[in-house]
């Protein structure tokens, strides 16, 4: 009888237990996605595992690179061939661009000289790799190797050698966290590379009406339906927002018109290949006053 | 010391879970090996150190790459503490039980993940990731306890005997 009562007590005494647990679990995760939390032993705890990490994730890379360069022995050859073409035309191309920048410098002088200053903007780069990833099954998310030591701060920007990776949303002292650029709810603005004045937001928050299929593609609108885009046309930020000018987002695929809200809406193909990325710049955000 | 152990292995997965596991993709989908892991070794721990083991692997896992702190934590915990409470009363010699236990937490797993974390999610059409979500991955995960069960279940019954 009395060891019955006693199960009994030590039964309730565990659920209790548990059902706190649980309780206090969801008011971490609440705190946590409204974010206002201190980030230290969560941060400490990251920098002392992170470089485990960092060393398999190395070796991984090295030995799949490896591997990878074996197996695709005669398309590589195929890739030099036509890499080197590129090359050629694309050394031409710099050689009108040095001219054209020799008349802007002189532009430049003269707007100096009339003591009219743009607004400064101070890149300081910060170079680092993605040293592990989620599973990305839902949501792609990094560990780049650089911290607050380095100086990289909470939404700073994370680009890549092809394009926009995403922001930075956590800060520890020698590594951060950042999340791509298809899961980020801010928008982006953009403009057309050949045409500047074709501007434009994109942003995961537009819910366009259509049969399309998004999923890992960006979705966008244009300010005015007037504006021609075509697909293949390349999109850069535009410099609005906390975004610097001149970073490639990606490439028109499909334009869809919407005569109702008297929108254009844009379906572009990210440059960034999220499950493959290693090599990152970090660049601090605009303050936008 | 059995538990120390157990915590140390699943630490070892996330990490190669999170360095080299993320970045090899099968039909566009990744394993989520440290469920498995958790599924598998709670059903032979008392179900106290089943949910403690769940919760400390699930909060590291958070600090290591997850968005919001708490959301693998709590999935591991209730994981655990189930697990511990079902192995009396069902047949854990059985791969088909194990199986159908270790689909069922990845169905579990998806489940939270799409409920807390979709202000994240990108542009999928909501019937796609219910696919991905119900089908692929823990058929994936399923696989892949098949794989790794038997070395598992006798290496837990091994440190028994320590």
């Amino acid at each position: 009888m009395r060891s019955k009562n006693k199960n009994k007590n030590k039964l309730n005494k565990e659920v209790i237990v548990i059902s706190l647990i649980t309780i206090t679990l969801l008011v971490i995760i609440g705190i946590s996605i409204e974010g206002r939390y201190n980030n230290y032993i969560p941060s400490a705890v990251l920098d002392i595992i992170t470089p485990a990490q960092r060393g398999l994730n190395k070796v991984f890379s090295v030995t799949s690179e490896n591997v990878l360069g074996i197996i695709n022995y005669k398309k590589n050859l195929k890739e030099i061939e036509k890499l080197s073409k590129e090359n050629e035309d694309l050394k031409k191309k710099v050689i009108d661009i040095d001219l054209s920048k020799d008349e802007l410098g002189e532009l430049q002088n003269l707007r100096k000289s009339l003591n009219y200053i743009p607004e400064g903007y101070d890149q300081n780069y910060i170079s680092a790799s993605v040293i592990s990833k989620n599973d990305g099954n839902w949501y792609d998310s990094f560990t780049i190797s650089a911290g607050k030591k380095d100086g990289v701060v909470e939404d700073s920007i994370v680009i890549s050698g092809t394009g926009l990776v995403g922001k930075v949303y956590e800060v520890s002292n020698n590594y951060s966290k950042a999340i791509s650029l298809l899961n980020n709810k801010s928008a982006v603005s953009f403009e057309v590379l050949r045409k500047g004045e074709y501007t434009g937001v994109i942003s995961q928050n537009i819910s366009i009406d259509s049969n399309e299929n998004f999923t890992g593609y960006l979705k966008g609108y244009l300010f005015d339906i007037k504006y021609k885009v075509v697909p293949g046309d390349i999109l850069i930020t535009s410099g609005i927002g906390i975004y610097p000018k001149g970073i490639p987002l990606g490439e028109v695929e499909r334009v869809i018109e919407d005569k109702n809200n008297l929108l254009k809406y844009v379906k572009v193909k990210p440059y960034v290949d999220f499950k493959h990325i290693d090599k990152v710049l970090i660049i601090r955000p605009r303050i936008v006053e | 010391m059995k538990n120390i152990i157990l915590i140390l292995i699943g630490i070892f997965i996330i990490i190669i879970e999170n360095s080299i596991m993320n970045y090899i993709d099968i039909f566009n989908v990744s394993l989520n090996a440290s469920i498995v892991y958790i599924s598998i070794i709670s059903l032979f721990v008392k179900r106290n150190e089943g949910a403690l083991i769940g919760l400390i692997l699930g909060i590291l896992k958070d600090i290591l790459i997850g968005r919001f702190i708490g959301v693998n934590a709590l999935v591991f915990f209730v994981i655990g503490y189930l697990y511990g409470i079902l192995q009396d009363k069902i047949f854990k010699d059985n791969v088909t039980t194990i199986l159908i236990l270790t689909l069922f937490s990845s169905l579990f797993d998806s489940l939270v993940n799409g409920i807390l974390l979709k202000s994240l999610f990108g542009s999928e059409k909501i019937l796609f990731s219910l696919l991905k979500g119900t089908f692929f991955i823990p058929v994936l995960n399923t696989i892949f306890a098949l794989v790794i069960y038997k070395a598992l279940i006798n290496f837990v019954k091994k440190l028994d005997d320590i």
